[in-house]
């Protein structure tokens, strides 16, 4: 009973970070139906930049997690124009938008390191930059000639997604190294007891953010105008435009909103762990798809309840069963769900989007 | 207030729009009259910005809007009531009415407005918390019609209103486009109930596989030959 009780608290923790992560996923995806692969490194630079505000300001979980939204705030926005929104458009700017925005990440990464060699010679980010002028050019390509007009656009921004995925991962180890850094303890740990029960008292604080945070989610989208605009955009982009939204606008909101929370988990799961680690981002990001997946992609409760119930069972998984299920747990959940039930718990009947 | 000046518009390589050449004065209720797949769609879709012409110019009360993006278009007070309604479904009747007035900053006249519009369709005010797409299909035209008056247009663009409504919705819809239009609003009223349309118009066109093919005053074109034989069914 007290293992258990205990194990739960652990998997609220996990899953709470889970969830963060996962609204992201699942708003991005409720808006313009897409998979934002990069929003799992989005998260992983949330810990970085945390970590590096720890080093250069003040060891304050406060100076943490400001730095980290507000970079983060800004990566998602960027990223949404540079490697999506040139597939929405409709004209030959796609390309430059595209190239000017990578360029602009190489000249910051040249300028932060003091030196064009490891950049140069660094193959995995190229591959990521040339996924996405690819599909960019290819986009052009079609259009002068008249062909495939948005046919494969799916496709096209799975690439891109993947593309600029490989480029944010690459440029933090371009930045860092490869290797893990130790994270400052930013909160003070100490566990008092209720009755049989051990309490950790970060635990509980991590818990309270989550929620805190998802509340603040909520209203921003059920109580506000912009909340309003975002689920008009997301049900009917053009009768959205018919009544004078700007999707362009609502859509950065949404990446802005996405990545805020992401950074906030990026910062929470370095303090947890004391670790930061360039190449978590994958894996974290591929988790919270599973719980949005296994709430419903594109529902906001769905997120919270699928990255809850991934966190408590991957932890039961680990305590009961075997350490080494940890990341089996979740991808046997993927599988389960898109067998049995594929629009998740929450998932209403897929709307192809037209 | 609003002019077409030989407007082309295509989807892929087949021309919808064949050099559309249309006006609306101050005031004016102006139809558009054709058969299923004329182009009527796409003539008020590209006045709107939701599909781009490919030549020809748009121009409303003076301002070039021809590549504007929409949501510029409607600031400016060109306001669509499109095909098949296009309310939010998942959305309320009251949230679905706010929406109409997304661009307007003073809450105090927009809740005011909210009492105008469902005077018009008192209907509406039973159902304020109801889901959109719980409403009938004439309730649901009804809350289209109010979400666009909620953002106080200065020329609506309305396309097929009556289409699947029964009689008695049809008759309320057009006196309330009467009664809009008194107030000051200019409507291009695009219909295929063309007997309706011309009723309530003052000049009216007729569209033939994007091409204007004739262009008069209302009661003409009701009592024209080959209008009565083509689209009035006598
Ligand atoms: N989204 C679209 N893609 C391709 N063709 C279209 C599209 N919308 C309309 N069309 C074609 O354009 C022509 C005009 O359609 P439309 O403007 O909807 O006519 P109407 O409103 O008069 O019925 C039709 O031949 C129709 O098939
Ligand atoms: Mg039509």
């Amino acid at each position: 009973m007290e293992t258990i009780v205990q194990q739960l608290l652990n998997g609220l923790t996990v899953g709470g970070i889970y969830a963060l992560i996962a609204l992201g996923y699942t708003m991005v995806y409720g808006i313009i139906k897409l998979i934002n692969f990069a929003h799992g490194d989005i998260f992983m630079v949330g810990a970085f930049v945390g970590l590096l505000a720890v080093n250069l300001i003040a060891d304050s979980f406060i100076v943490a997690v400001l730095a980290a939204v507000v970079f983060c705030g800004f990566l998602g926005i960027f990223v949404e124009k540079v490697a999506y929104r040139p597939l929405r458009e409709n004209s030959p700017k796609v390309v430059i938008t595209s190239a000017l925005g990578l360029m602009l990440i190489i000249l910051l990464a040249v300028f932060a390191r003091g030196d064009v060699a490891g950049i140069v010679s660094s193959g995995t980010f190229w591959i990521g930059a040339v996924l996405i002028l690819a599909v960019m050019f290819w986009l052009i390509r079609g259009r002068v000639s008249g062909r495939n007009k948005n046919g494969n656009s799916r496709i096209n921004a799975l690439i891109s997604a993947i593309g600029m995925s490989i480029v944010i991962s690459n440029m933090v180890m371009l930045l860092n190294g490869p290797q893990r850094e130790v994270y400052p303890r930013l909160l003070p740990d100490y566990s008092f007891s209720a009755g049989p029960f051990h309490i950790s008292a970060l635990q509980l604080f991590i818990i309270a953010v989550s929620f805190v945070l998802m509340y603040l989610l909520y209203y921003i989208v059920h109580k506000t105008k912009t909340g309003l605009a975002m689920r008009a955009v997301s049900h009917n982009l053009n009768a959205a435009r018919l009544m004078g939204i700007n999707p362009d606008r609502i859509i950065s909101f949404t990446f802005l909103i996405g990545s805020c929370l992401a950074a906030v988990a990026g910062v929470l799961v370095g303090t947890y762990y004391n670790i930061a680690d360039p190449n978590v981002g994958m894996m974290y990001g591929l988790k919270a798809f599973v719980a949005a997946v296994l709430g419903g992609i594109g529902s906001i409760p769905g997120a919270v309840v699928g990255g809850i119930v991934l966190g408590v069972a991957e932890v039961m998984g680990v305590a009961f069963i075997s350490p080494s299920f940890r990341d089996a747990i979740a991808f046997g959940i993927l599988i389960f769900i898109l067998i049995v039930k594929p629009t998740g718990l929450f998932g209403t009947k897929m709307k192809e989007k037209v | 207030m609003l002019k077409l000046d030989s407007v082309c518009t295509r989807y892929g390589n087949i021309y919808a729009l064949k050099g559309v050449s249309i006006h609306v004065n101050e005031g004016e209720i102006v139809t558009i009259i054709g058969a299923n797949g004329a182009g009527k769609s796409t003539t008020l879709n590209t006045i709107s910005g939701i599909v781009r012409s490919v030549s020809g110019s748009v121009f409303f009360n003076g301002a070039d809007i021809t590549s504007m993006p929409t949501e510029k278009i409607v600031e400016s007070g060109l306001i669509q009531v499109p095909e098949g309604r296009e309310i939010f479904p998942l959305l309320t009747v009251y949230e679905n009415l706010i929406l109409g007035a997304y661009l307007r900053k003073d809450k105090a006249a927009v809740a005011k407005d909210v009492e105008y519009v469902t005077g018009l369709f008192p209907r509406l005010s039973e159902r304020f918390k109801q889901l959109g797409g719980t409403l009938s299909g004439g309730e649901q035209q009804m809350l289209a019609i109010a979400r666009a008056l909620m953002s106080k247009p200065k020329l609506l663009l309305m396309d097929e209103p009556s289409l699947g409504l029964s009689p008695i919705y049809v008759q309320n819809i057009f006196s309330v486009i009467k009664e809009i239009n008194k107030e000051g609003t200019a409507v291009l009223l695009v219909e295929q109930n063309a007997n309706m349309a011309l009723s309530v118009a003052s000049r009216g066109y007729v569209m033939e596989t994007g091409k204007i093919i004739m262009e008069d005053k209302a009661s003409n074109l009701l009592d024209n030959e080959s209008v009565r034989a083509a689209y009035l069914g006598i």
